[in-house]
């Protein structure tokens, strides 16, 4: 039975090595438009990736016999005609047009070999490049949301929940801290309930007026945007009232603004008060949260 | 079982010296295992409830975004991931490796632990129902949400990876698919020995 891993003294990025010797395996260190716990890069469908009835596509990651033949050098090097295929598009013709976040199509995209194959990046990257993508990937979001403009809709493509959990998660330890010793385990799943319930509320509420935006992305969005509140709240306790306002009050602001920032083109301009409206609601019961709390 | 049983385990080496990628199998079960276990017998470390949820919720995460996007594609070759198109809605992407059979030890494991994990987690919810612990029923909850998220992901994958094999031997025909493998063992044989 043959092991595609090399022996068993195979070390967890071994795959470096295997990616150093295959035309086009740079493509994974270049960042842009990444995609972070999920859906790095887009791959072109191939003539055996087309997309299904059921909207599900797939790449498929096979070494054609002309780069086989080529053998010596390893996987895939030196074959001239069998270079990777990176096409563009989500996926291959599922009708996820070939968005913004595929930027990375077309350019590396060598010529197909015949066979029509595709030799996926994301199978046999090291997996530095894996954690390094999703760190970027969080950290390209958070700073949308701490200085947001009129972004593309790439960093929203690649929707991941790490930015809700971690700051949910934050908020709810913050408050329950300073929480009477008592109330602290209610304080605690109180906020993690209203923040996480809140966001599948508000999501819904935007689905049903027809947003264009899936319940993935917005539960990212919110969650994302909470983060100027979480930021303030970990100096509220030091600070007198006045300015404690003050601050809750900006980092309100910031945090809609910014959420409206993301959700600004879902399809909802003649019901835009109706989808926003929820938004606030939900960032002023939190703002109220870290305002009554020690 | 979809994969593995092919080969009994030799006697001789470890499981681990068998595996192709011995440290993505020990990650693969590290996380799931320490949530677990972190979920039973946290009583004997601390008394603090919120630390234990919060430990558990990390190491779920962990365990998800490990096996989702590492370990699958290192031990069987699989690997999922969502996309959203441009009118909201969910696309499901499923990447295969066409050729070359996993290794055995890593594929047996790797479902094995894929399985047992949400059920684990489903008994634990179960138990904790019974008990009236709501804490730690939405703690098992979310780990069974988790857990089987990645089951049903990778069952999915495999579905698709099958029929895109069947499709391609029926394509192929017979004689390429021989060549085919035949040279795949070749380069494995290479990968083996370097």
């Amino acid at each position: 039975m043959a092991n595609w891993g090399s022996g068993g003294y195979a070390r967890l990025d071994e795959a470096s090595e295997h990616d150093g010797a295959r035309p086009g395996s740079g493509l994974g260190m270049s960042g842009a438009g990444t995609g972070l716990s999920d859906a790095p890069y887009t791959f072109g469908g191939s003539a055996g990736a087309q997309a299904t009835g059921m909207g599900a596509a797939s790449v498929a990651v096979s070494m054609p016999p002309s780069t086989a033949s080529t053998g010596g050098a390893g996987l895939g090097a030196g074959s001239g005609g069998a270079t990777t295929g990176f096409g563009g598009g989500g996926g291959g013709g599922g009708g996820s047009g070939a968005g913004p976040a595929a930027g990375v199509s077309g350019t590396i995209g060598a010529p197909q070999s015949s066979e029509g194959s595709t030799i996926g990046n994301t199978l046999d990257e090291p997996v530095s490049v894996t954690i390094m993508r999703d760190l970027t990937n969080i950290w390209n979001k958070v700073r949308q949301v701490l200085a947001p403009s009129k972004s593309d809709k790439n960093i929203l493509r690649d929707w991941d929940w790490w930015g809700p959990l971690l700051f949910c998660l934050a908020l709810s330890v913050r408050l329950s801290i300073t929480a009477r010793s008592d109330q602290g385990p209610t304080v605690f799943s109180a906020t993690f309930f209203i923040i996480w319930f809140g966001s599948a509320v508000v999501t819904l509420n935007a689905k049903l007026l027809g947003g264009t935006i899936s319940f993935f992305q917005s539960v990212c969005v919110l969650g994302y945007c909470v983060f100027p509140l979480v930021a303030v709240s970990l100096v509220t306790w030091l600070i007198p009232f006045v300015i404690k306002f003050v601050l809750v009050a900006a980092a309100f602001v910031w945090s809609s603004y910014a959420s409206l920032n993301f959700m600004g083109d879902v399809n909802l301009e003649s019901k835009r008060l109706l989808a926003i409206y929820p938004i606030f609601l939900f960032y002023i019961t939190i703002a109220w949260l870290i305002l009554i709390a020690v | 079982m979809p994969a593995g049983d092919i080969e009994a385990a030799q006697p001789e080496p470890t499981l681990l010296q068998q595996s192709s990628h011995p440290t993505a199998l020990i990650f693969h079960l590290l996380f799931r295992v320490a949530a677990v276990f972190m979920y039973i017998f946290s009583g004997l470390f601390t008394s603090n409830s919120i630390l234990t949820f919060v430990i558990i919720i990390l190491l779920l995460a962990f365990d998800f975004w490990t096996v989702k996007n590492v370990t699958g594609r290192l031990l069987v070759g699989l690997r999922w991931w969502n996309e959203i198109r441009e009118d909201g809605t969910n696309q499901w992407i499923f990447e295969s490796r066409e050729n070359g059979v996993p290794n055995a030890v890593d594929s047996r494991i790797f479902w094995t632990a894929l399985y047992v994990a949400p059920a684990v987690w489903a008994l634990l919810a179960v138990l904790a129902l019974l008990r009236m612990q709501w804490g730690s029923l939405i703690v098992t909850l979310v780990a069974v949400a988790m857990c089987s998220a990645n089951l049903f992901g990778y069952m999915q994958c495999e579905k698709d990876a099958k029929k895109r094999a069947a499709s391609y031997i029926a394509n192929q025909g017979i004689f390429t698919n021989i060549v085919g493998s035949m040279i795949s063992t070749r380069i494995g044989a290479m990968f083996g020995s370097r």
